[in-house]
């Protein structure tokens, strides 16, 4: 078990969030089974009433879960200090199995929490409510996520141990790392290569309004941001050939560049997804989304063609 | 207008009623800061003074206590490639029969350049040479008051076994903003404290040794090992790691039983606030009958918790910092450093940890704001035909 | 004339199936055209103030149909009510529900806020308005300290702020003496002139004396006679 103050805010923050959720649950829960919009009787009107409390909540959960996450981020980094090995928050996370389904868990958290709000405003402008259903399936999907979250977080913070030696991000990520590498035998020329093409085709497929394709690029996108950023882009963050880690780029020496880097990459997702999602269910037109993705999306790939680019002029050459 | 000046007109307009919570919480918000800037001050102050440590320590423990240890080893150690000086240091309680109290006596090589520069900076216009003709000490401003209540106003004399007592002259004070940690300290001449303390002349409480390269450190401790194999050998890093462990542990400590009444404010704030008088339904159906939504009305309430919990919070974190900065002795120092030995006389150097400030704002606000969530949807729902009945 | 209200058997029923049972309003069935300047009389208790307030979708009836500005408003869910309340409905009331600790300004501001209309606009638009009622030079005074027929003038420039093409009224005149109901009247009456529809409730006989044009809708009983 690890101990300090940020982690005892920080659960403390996350359990409220639970136990909200958990007041909330049975008015979602009549809501879901009750709902009747026709019926004029005494419940349906309660029933509306609480869909606003239900609503309330988990705007609520959504904004303290968007502050938490770099909150988070930082806790991992101020905690490799007191793990034998650790130089960053990539020795905290791989500290035991749960840490990485942590950090995955809290994105989708806050991409289906942000998804129900989208759906929730659309819902409140139609005069029948008629998205209910699939928002409060939705609510279930998200509560049982949040739940879980929970109880990998008390599996994840017990079960770390200030005696047994983690590995570095040189380890984890570097030149002689056995653990992560690229996927199916890339080199890093095609990632990037693929990376920038991806890109390409986001911007095309906005501008011809494929949002389907658009949505799975933005998947792809994620995904390739996320091997291009540690294994190339990074290095050159660090200005060091040999230091290949996403989470040192949370820092305070790299100018905390990582949340911007990040953030923006997830932003990106986020409103691709959403838009889809909302597009399918709703009637409303979703181009707005799709274009907040569009512009996060570019954000990243500007900032990180930016270092190289900056690298290259101060140097004359390339890492 | 908008919600937000709305909200803090209906906050003001009503303040009799808003006080309480806005002291209540302005007074949680300035305990928890004001125990965070003790703490961080402390910790800072700490760090700056573990830099000026040396490098590696070498103590002999028996039965983990501090034992003498022999300084024949110096020659040794200074051998392993990668040392640059090793030097003895001598330190310990002096027990003060009369009054009850231990004093920290600390002896110093005084021809050593290394600790002189350590002392130099203690006593302004110090002359070495005056100083080392008799037997003479410099002592903390607290210390000076704790003999003067024994009327030593010049000297003091130590007891020391099977020998005369020892008399040494106070030959000043030093500076007072070094007093957190030499708070009750003596300094003098090695060969005199060895004596007042009981150690024999080859025999120092612990063995310091400097190393400019830093990545030779671990190097070093592994050779050292094989010297004496028995000693404790404590790093800088150590030491770092342990006084941040231990004010992390404190901290939590206390985080842990301000939360907890913490949730009691929040338990009787909540009750208050979801109990809606008849004012104030009325007040919320006269809004709903010109149009405000459910939404309006819940927007309106969380400014006003919004409202509420910033400003209280920026009083709290000023008021606190006024207190802890600006006044001596205050009672949160007491706390912190434990059992009155001596009289403090400390004042804290201003320090301000944002990321304490984070962790005190999530642990305020974001459970304020969610125990408002309730009473603020309970209100607006409140019966909008109130305003016509 | 297009009806600007419409409601066909409509019932109320207070806690349905209790022994707290009360049949507030049944069967109702009225139309209300547009420009007119109608008056809905009965004793206290009659159900007068409860139709008002299911006309103006601050209460949901049992059954029945209801169309304001064609809008079918017992069905809308909060936000469209509300929406709906704000952009074509004015409220008056009784014992004038101004807020004491409120500026005469801010007052006429409130029913703004929602609309997230600019602060310059806001306070150029209440200020028209209460030159209009002739209380610009009382604009900072708080509205605990005005008289009765200030209150309800600042009442009536608060319901008018967002324009509305029908004004509800209840028992506007009840708690003013003869000379400011017939103040208030007269601006009604200009209102009406100007087009906007009027629907009052209450049993004050000089309405009837001031009002020419005026349509009586007579309620007993929660039944319209």
């Amino acid at each position: 078990m690890i101990f300090s103050k940020s982690l005892v805010a920080f659960l403390f923050v996350e359990v409220t969030i639970g136990l909200l959720f958990i007041f909330s649950f049975y008015f979602a829960y009549m809501i879901l089974t009750r709902w009747n919009f026709n019926s004029p009787s005494k419940l349906q009107y309660t029933l509306e009433k609480r869909d606003y409390f239900v609503s309330l909540i988990l705007y609520f959960a959504l904004s303290s879960k968007v502050v938490l996450l770099p909150f988070f981020i930082n806790l991992l980094n101020s905690l490799s200090e007191k793990l034998p090995g650790a130089m960053c928050a990539a020795g905290v996370v791989s500290a035991n199995e749960y840490g990485q389904l942590l950090l995955i868990l809290k994105v989708v958290i806050i991409f289906v929490s942000g998804t129900w709000l989208i759906l929730n405003a659309k819902d409140k402008l139609e005069v029948n409510l008629p998205y209910v259903k699939p928002r409060y399936y939705l609510y279930l999907i998200l509560f049982f996520l949040i739940i879980f979250e929970l109880l990998i977080e008390y599996l994840y913070f017990t079960n770390i141990s200030t005696e047994e030696v983690v590995l570095c991000c040189s380890a984890l990520y570097g030149a002689n790392s056995n653990g992560l590498t690229l996927p199916f035998g890339l080199d890093i020329f095609a990632v990037l290569y693929l990376f920038y093409a991806t890109w390409v085709l986001l911007f095309l497929s906005y501008i011809k309004k494929y949002l389907l394709i658009n949505t799975v690029a933005n998947i792809f996108y994620l995904v390739l941001s996320f091997y291009a950023l540690t294994y190339f882009f990074s290095t050159y963050v660090y200005e060091l050939p040999t230091h290949k880690c996403p989470y040192c780029l949370f820092q305070k020496e790299y100018h905390y560049i990582g949340y911007l880097l990040w953030g923006s990459l997830i932003g990106g997702s986020f409103y691709a997804i959403a838009g889809f999602v909302v597009s399918k269910i709703t009637r409303f037109k979703t181009d707005y989304l799709y274009r907040n993705s569009l512009v996060l999306d570019t954000i990243f790939i500007l900032a990180c063609t930016l270092y190289v680019v900056v690298y290259y002029l101060k140097n004359g050459v390339f890492l | 207008m908008n919600f937000f000046k709305f909200a803090s007109l209906t906050l003001v307009r009503n303040l009799s009623k808003n006080i309480i919570v806005f002291i209540f919480f302005t007074l949680f918000i300035f305990i928890a800061s004001s125990f965070i800037f003790t703490a961080s001050s402390l910790q800072n102050s700490l760090d700056a003074e573990l830099e000026t440590q040396p490098d590696i320590i070498v103590q002999y423990k028996k039965a983990s206590r501090n034992h003498p240890i022999d300084t024949s080893i110096i020659d040794e150690i200074s051998d392993i490639p990668g040392v640059e000086k090793v030097y003895e240091r001598i330190f310990g309680y002096y027990f003060f029969d009369t009054a009850n109290k231990y004093i920290n006596v600390l002896g110093i090589d005084f021809l050593d350049d290394e600790q002189e520069k350590q002392i130099k900076h203690l006593y302004k216009n110090f002359d070495l040479k005056s100083f080392l003709q008799e037997d003479n000490m410099l002592v903390s401003s607290s210390v000076k008051k704790l003999l003067e209540q024994y009327y030593y106003e010049k000297f003091f004399n130590f007891i020391v076994e099977d020998e005369e007592p020892k008399k040494v002259n106070i030959y000043g004070v030093f500076d007072k903003k070094i007093n957190l940690f030499l708070n009750d300290s003596v300094i003098m001449e090695m060969a005199m404290a060895k004596d007042i303390l009981g150690y024999e002349e080859n025999e120092a409480s612990e063995i310091a040794i400097i190393v400019p390269n830093k990545l030779e450190i671990d190097n070093i401790v592994q050779k050292l090992l094989v010297i004496t194999p028995t000693s404790k050998i404590i790093t800088k890093n150590n030491m770092y790691k342990y006084s941040h462990e231990l004010y992390d542990y404190k901290g939590g400590i206390f985080l842990s039983l301000f939360i907890t009444s913490f949730l009691g404010f929040l338990v009787i704030f909540y009750s208050q606030a979801s109990s809606i008088n008849g004012a104030g339904k009325k007040q919320i159906g006269i809004l709903r009958a010109i149009g405000w939504s459910i939404n309006d009305i819940i927007k309106w309430k969380m400014s006003e918790a919004v409202i509420v919990s910033f400003v209280s919070f920026l009083s709290g974190v000023l008021l606190s910092y006024v207190y802890i900065f600006l006044f001596k002795n205050n009672i949160f120092v007491s706390i912190f450093l434990g059992s009155e030995n001596v009289y403090k006389d400390i004042i804290l150097e201003p320090f301000f940890d944002i990321n304490s400030f984070v962790i005190l704002f999530f642990i305020t606000i974001i459970p304020y704001l969610a125990s408002t969530l309730h009473p603020a949807w309970k209100s607006s729902i409140a019966d909008p035909t109130e305003a016509i009945k | 004339m297009t009806n600007v209200i419409e409601v066909e058997k409509l019932n109320l029923i207070f806690s349905p199936n209790t022994s707290r049972e009360f049949h507030a309003l049944k069967n109702i069935t009225m139309s209300i055209k547009e420009g007119e300047f109608c008056i809905l009389k009965g004793v206290s208790g009659s159900g007068k103030s409860t139709l008002l307030s299911v006309m103006g979708a601050l209460l949901k009836p049992t059954s029945g149909k209801l169309e304001v500005f064609s809008n079918p408003v017992s069905k809308m869910p909060d936000f469209h009510a509300s929406t709906f309340r704000r952009e074509h409905l004015g409220f008056i009331f009784q014992n004038f529900n101004l807020f004491d600790e409120f500026t005469v300004l801010e007052n006429v501001q409130t029913a703004l806020i929602p609309t997230g209309t600019s602060v310059s606009h806001m306070k150029t638009r209440a200020l028209e308005l209460l030159s209009m009622v002739n209380l610009k030079d009382k604009k900072d005074t708080f509205a605990r300290n005005l008289s009765g027929g200030e209150k309800q003038r600042c009442a009536i420039a608060r319901a008018l702020i967002n324009n509305p093409k029908l004004i509800l009224a209840d028992e506007p005149t009840a708690n003013l003496d003869k000379k400011n109901s017939e103040n208030v009247i007269e601006i009604l009456t200009k209102l009406n002139q100007q087009g906007t529809t009027i629907l009052v409730a209450t049993h004050d006989e000089i309405f009837e004396q001031m009002v020419p044009n005026l349509n009586v809708i007579h309620i007993k009983e929660g039944t319209l006679l």
